[in-house]
C-alpha cells in the first residue's frame, strides 16, 4: 500500500506547477552535469547529472500523477482523495515516483562517498529499493530513507563549505538542507495539508538556490578573462 | 605558499602548455611548462591520451603530443567546467 497524502483543495493546482519548475530545475542541472562529464571525462559530474536525471523524472511524474488525479475530479478533491480503492495506474505512477526519488537521492550519495567500487552502489540501491517495495507502509520507508540519504548529502556539502568558504558552496549546502526540510515536512502530509505545503514551500526554496547557483555559474563562464 | 593545484587544473595547464606550442609539443617542453615531476607527468599523458585529449606522434625526430578537438574544447570551455565544479560541490 502506498497511501495517500492531504492536500487542500486550493493548492492543488500550485503542487502541479511546483512539480514541473523542480522537474525543469533538475533537468538542467542534469544537462550542464553531462556536459561537464562529457567535456572533462571525469566520472563525478556524470554522476551527479544522473542523479539529478532521476530526482527530474520522479517530479515529472508526481505531476502527471496529480494532474491524471486533477482531471479525474468530481466537485470534491477531499473526498477522491478518502477513497481506499485507489486504481491500479495510480499505484504504479506512485511506486514510480518513489523509487526514482530515492534512486536519484542513492546516486547522488554514491558520488559524495568518492567510492570507486560499483558493487557498492548495486548494495545501495538494493538495501533502499527492496526495503521500499516490502515495506508494510510505503511511505514511512520512502521518507526514512530519502532523510538519512538526504543527511549523508549534507554532511558532503557541509565539509565542502567547511574547506572552502564560498557564496556558491554555501548556497549549495542551504539548497540540500531545504530539501531535506522538504522531504521531513511531506512525510507528515500524510496527516495534515499544512505540511504539504510547507513541504512544497521548502522545496521551491530548494530549487530556486539550485537554479541561482546554475545560473551564476553560466554567467560567469560567459565573462571573459 | 602556492595554492595546491587540483586535477582539473593541471590538466588545463598540460592542454594550454601544448597549445602555446601551436598544438604540438616534445615531452620536456610540458615537463618544464606543467611544473610537475617526471612520472605524475608521465601519468597525466597516460590518462589524457587514453581519454583522448591528446594524441602522440612518434616521428624520427622523437615524440611530440598535440591536441585534439576534446582538448581544446577542455581548454575553451575551462571556466565553465571549473565554476560548475566548484559551485555543486564535484571536486
Amino acid at each position: 500500500m502506498v497511501g495517500v497524502y492531504v492536500i487542500p483543495n486550493w493548492f492543488f493546482g500550485y503542487s502541479i506547477a511546483l512539480g514541473l519548475f523542480f522537474a525543469l530545475v533538475n533537468g538542467l542541472v542534469a544537462y550542464y552535469a553531462f556536459k561537464i562529464s562529457r567535456l572533462t571525462s571525469h566520472r563525478i559530474p556524470g554522476l551527479f547529472g544522473w542523479g539529478f536525471s532521476l530526482i527530474g523524472a520522479s517530479y515529472l511524474m508526481w505531476s502527471l500523477l496529480n494532474l491524471s488525479l486533477f482531471s479525474g475530479l468530481n466537485d470534491s478533491l477531499d473526498e477522491l482523495l478518502r477513497v481506499t480503492g485507489l486504481n491500479l495506474l495510480y499505484t504504479i505512477e506512485a511506486y514510480i515516483h518513489l523509487i526514482l526519488f530515492l534512486s536519484g537521492l542513492i546516486v547522488l550519495t554514491y558520488m559524495t562517498l568518492r567510492v570507486e567500487n560499483r558493487r557498492t552502489l548495486v548494495l545501495l540501491f538494493l538495501l533502499v529499493l527492496l526495503s521500499l517495495v516490502f515495506a508494510a507502509n510505503t511511505l514511512y520507508i520512502f521518507y526514512s530513507a530519502s532523510s538519512v540519504l538526504l543527511a549523508y548529502i549534507i554532511w558532503h556539502y557541509a565539509l565542502n563549505y567547511w574547506r572552502r568558504r564560498t557564496t556558491r558552496n554555501l548556497i549549495s549546502l542551504l539548497a540540500f538542507i531545504f530539501l531535506f526540510l522538504s522531504t521531513f515536512n511531506l512525510a507528515f502530509a500524510l496527516q495534515s495539508g499544512v505540511f504539504y505545503i510547507n513541504g512544497h514551500m521548502f522545496g521551491l526554496l530548494a530549487y530556486v538556490l539550485i537554479l541561482f547557483n546554475l545560473v551564476w555559474v553560466l554567467r560567469d563562464a560567459k565573462k571573459k578573462g | 605558499m602556492p595554492k595546491k593545484r587540483d586535477k582539473l587544473q593541471i590538466i588545463y595547464d598540460i592542454l594550454v602548455a601544448v597549445q602555446e606550442k601551436d598544438g604540438r609539443i616534445r615531452p620536456t617542453h610540458i615537463l618544464y611548462k606543467s611544473n610537475l615531476s617526471h612520472q605524475m607527468l608521465e601519468e597525466y599523458l597516460d590518462e589524457l591520451i587514453a581519454k583522448k585529449f591528446l594524441v602522440v606522434n612518434i616521428q624520427k625526430q622523437g615524440k611530440t603530443y598535440s591536441l585534439t578537438q576534446k582538448g581544446y574544447d577542455y581548454i575553451n570551455q575551462y571556466k565553465l567546467i571549473i565554476n560548475f565544479v566548484d559551485s555543486f560541490g564535484l571536486n
